[in-house]
């Protein structure tokens, strides 16, 4: 039958009538498997204890978000995996050895006020996974302390010898390793709360560099010198351990190489932008050579020289790869343009870099990132494009 | 010069399907519809009476009022009266039937020769608007508005428009390569209505048999008219976009191209120009492609305007099972039609039968910002459709929701599936009923 007689219905909608292939829940599952290699080198590097805070974080947060969605009568939203993404970045961001419960309230926490509250995906201010986290750090400081050294008891013999002959350039770790990781992770623990500091987890090379004490050298005739302490010129085999994660720390931050290839995955599938990590890591690595780093002499405060800080070594170190690569990053709660992701990065580097060397903490990711997000809508308002055309005589 | 503008994206051409077919006549159909709303402005007023035998070329509907046109009949045959189609916009207008008698015979007033080279301006803008010449890229606004600016807007350069960027289509491509001296001479005449130092030809870089084509065309008759050529970038097309790319001039927000001394005509309002000026044909044919996964026989048609969209598919193999959406227009701007109640118009440049029934189930704006990278206005379409979505339209206003060109590469880019450009569209009616409001 010839089309004309025919009286066929078609679909009417507006245009564009063809759509780019990518969506929602195909981004955020690149963000988990670029997060997956960071997350099984923290098993392989703990062992499968570490399993519990990821299962469980995950979890609480899919299960908070469908509750509240479903309760607040809208359509279901977990299927966009964005819960999974929060879920896996709040565990990333807690130490291995976390407790379940605690997992869970992290993860309700982070989903209920720190999205839900908003208003759902899309209107939240603050990235879930570091709210999430800012809550548990200042609700339950000695549980998120990074209590727990690498003792690779998953890892089998053959492994632990591996370390031991790595022992030879990484001096310190392997006997710590090999030796008495459970000496150590308590010796770490004491100190951490002998400091009276809250403490983040993975600030260990943080931690040693983190206001130090000086050391005093008596000569033969009797006079004391100080020289500013060890840890603030940390050698290449303090800096090697936190690139390559055989190191204490939160359990998805240990490995700051694994991190690196997922960013760049990620960089790859065009699913974040080039420029926030490269602004926040230069920031960051600028500001930690140049910036003088304190340390104590006694009760008093002295620096080092400018120019001298051991910017290598704050690069690999602590939650620093983690925060430019996958939390700052973070679509909805950073700018819209390129230029406010460039003033976003910076800052968070700079936030930083404040943090970890004059503020009271080790560590500066969480809380330079959350504090960048609340300036968001004003980068936003302030880096508003130029329209076409605006402002000309007609 | 590097030719580019703002923002932009490069969706699959999909042009292959008909890039390399030759150009073929439909064969008349036995009635057309000649719809009096094909135009931007007043519908045309019928001057002829049902049972009245009319000739090809014949005046049928005139202009009624300064921002219309007129209509031809595009067949000769007798007419039948007044029936409604449907409007590219969904809505049913009024179109003369005519049944086609098959004979093809010509009105006396047409077929005449001239002498296109004498033609002072005044006489080319009668001519175009006697011929019912339109925007033939799509938008038909009448060709002799165009033509004559007002006073104190001097135009230096006129565009030709042979961007054609959008997807699928292939009419305009063609058309250069089959009639390359026809467009440059209509051009020149354009030049001369309204005074032009220079014309150029905008055309990007996909089309490169085209370029050659009016090259050779240009050197044959010894035009200085250049054709530019231009790296592939939607929405190349979009007037302000082109003149930016070819001249670096920045039309003003809510300005017109005048405003920087510019005219844009696209090729196949030159095309008709040419043909109206030297030979006195009226507007009654133009090229459709006709294209898509629900179409068997893809072809570049010569088609009567007038000719009902069931009868142009019929020709070309229509296959209504995996035909889910049928677009009239390019796949980025069309309109999607609801049925087969409309007959081609003068601004028809494809039906795309397509497959992909594209009825998305939006999500939450996540912020990701590819719409803000890609918008060529400049705009922040995803916070608009938020605006959109919650109907803040003071909001909408004060995000300049009015510079939107449409071009619906927000929609396009946008990963949550959000019908972003829709969303403006609403703001924009919404802003300008507000607007024509308080002028009352």
């Amino acid at each position: 039958m010839p089309a004309q007689e025919k009286k066929l219905l078609f679909n009417v909608n507006n245009s564009p009538h063809i759509r780019d292939g990518d969506t929602t829940p195909r981004i955020m599952c690149l963000v988990c498997l670029a997060l997956a290699p960071a997350l099984v080198w923290s098993l392989f590097v703990f062992g499968w204890h570490a399993l519990v805070p990821i299962g469980f974080s995950v979890a609480a947060c899919v299960a908070t978000e469908w509750l509240i969605v479903r309760w607040r009568g809208l359509p279901r939203t977990i299927d966009d995996g964005s819960a999974v993404v929060t879920g896996l970045l709040l565990a990333a961001v807690c130490p291995p050895n976390l407790p379940w419960w605690a997992a869970v309230i992290g993860g309700v926490f982070a989903i209920g006020v720190g999205k839900q509250a908003f208003g759902g995906l899309g209107f939240n201010i603050w990235n879930p996974a570091l709210l999430g986290r800012a809550f548990m750090q200042a609700s339950m400081p000695d549980r998120m302390m990074s209590g727990e050294w690498p003792h690779l008891g998953f890892a089998g013999e053959w492994w632990k010898n591996l370390f031991h002959c790595l022992g030879g350039s990484f001096s310190g770790i392997a006997e710590r390793i090999g030796t008495a990781p459970d000496a150590v992770s308590r010796a770490s623990m004491t100190r951490a709360i002998d400091g009276g500091v809250d403490v983040m987890t993975g600030a260990t090379i943080l931690e040693k560099m983190h206001t130090p004490t000086a050391m005093a050298v008596v000569d033969e005739l009797g006079n004391v010198t100080y020289h500013a302490p060890g840890a603030l010129t940390p050698g290449w085999s303090d800096v090697l351990r936190g690139w390559f994660g055989i190191e204490g720390g939160s359990l998805g931050e240990v490995s700051a190489i694994l991190l690196v290839i997922g960013g760049v995955y990620l960089l790859r599938k065009k699913v974040i932008p080039w420029d926030i990590p490269a602004f926040y890591l230069f920031t960051a690595a600028i500001l930690g050579w140049v910036l003088p780093q304190p340390y104590k002499i006694g009760d008093a405060h002295a620096y080092t020289a400018w120019f001298h800080g051991p910017w290598l070594a704050h690069l690999g170190a602590g939650g620093l790869m983690l925060g430019a690569f996958f939390m700052a990053t973070d679509m909805v709660t950073g700018p819209l343009t390129q230029k406010g992701r460039i003033i976003f990065a910076v800052g968070c580097g700079i936030m930083t870099m404040v943090i970890r060397l004059f503020g009271g903490y080790p560590e500066g990711v969480c809380y330079a990132i959350l504090l960048m997000n609340i300036c968001v809508p004003l980068i936003d308002t302030l880096t508003k494009p130029g329209v076409f055309g605006a402002g000309l005589k007609k | 010069m590097k030719h580019y503008f703002r923002g932009g994206i490069h969706p699959p051409e999909n042009k292959n399907g008909t890039v390399d077919l030759p150009l073929t006549k439909a064969d008349p159909p036995p009635f057309v519809a000649i719809s009096f709303s094909q135009h931007i402005g007043k519908p045309a007023t019928p001057l002829v009476k049902p049972g009245e035998r009319v000739l090809r070329g014949q005046l049928i509907a005139e202009q009624s009022g300064y921002v219309s046109a007129a209509a031809h009949a595009s067949i000769s045959g007798a007419v039948k009266g007044v029936v409604q189609v449907r409007h590219p916009l969904g809505f049913l207008v009024d179109a003369l039937k005519i049944e086609n008698d098959g004979l093809d015979e010509w009105d006396p007033s047409v077929k005449i020769e001239r002498d296109v080279d004498q033609l002072p301006p005044g006489e080319i803008r009668k001519i175009v608007q006697g011929a019912g010449i339109v925007g033939m890229g799509g938008a038909t606004f009448p060709s002799h508005v165009k033509l004559s600016p007002p006073p104190g807007k001097k135009i230096d350069t006129l565009i030709l428009n042979a961007a054609e960027c959008e997807p699928y289509l292939t009419a305009d491509d063609l058309l250069m390569r089959e009639y390359p001296e026809e467009i440059l001479m209509g051009a020149e005449l354009f030049k001369r209505a309204v005074g032009a130092r220079r014309a150029i030809v905008g055309i990007e870089d996909n089309k490169l048999r085209a370029v050659t084509a009016l090259r050779d065309a240009a050197g044959r008759i010894g035009s200085n008219i250049g054709i530019t050529v231009l790296p592939v970038q939607y929405p190349q097309g979009a007037e302000k976009q082109l003149i930016y790319a070819l001249l670096r001039r920045e039309v003003p927000s809510g300005g017109l191209p005048m405003d920087v001394g510019v005219l844009v005509h696209n090729v196949g309002s030159a095309f008709a120009g040419y043909q109206a000026c030297a030979f006195g044909y009226p507007l009654t044919e133009r090229i459709v492609t006709v294209t898509g996964p629900g179409i068997r026989n893809p072809a570049n048609l010569w088609v009567r305007i007038g000719t009902m969209a069931g009868h142009l598919l019929d020709i070309c193999g229509f296959d209504p099972e995996t035909t889910k959406k049928l677009v009239v227009g390019g796949p980025m701007m069309g309109l999607s039609m609801r049925d087969l109640e409309w007959s081609v118009v003068k601004g028809t440049n494809g039906i795309l039968a397509l497959d992909d029934p594209a009825a998305y189930s939006h999500r939450a704006c996540i912020r990701c910002g590819r719409c803000v990278e890609s918008c060529p206005s400049g705009l922040l379409p995803c916070t608009l459709s938020n605006y959109g979505e919650f109907d803040k339209l003071a909001e909408a206003e004060e995000y300049n929701a009015r510079d939107c060109i449409e071009c619906g590469i927000c929609s396009y880019v946008c990963p949550s599936k959000r019908p972003i450009v829709q969303w403006i569209r609403m703001e924009k009616a919404e802003i300008n009923r507000k607007k024509q409001m308080e002028v009352k």
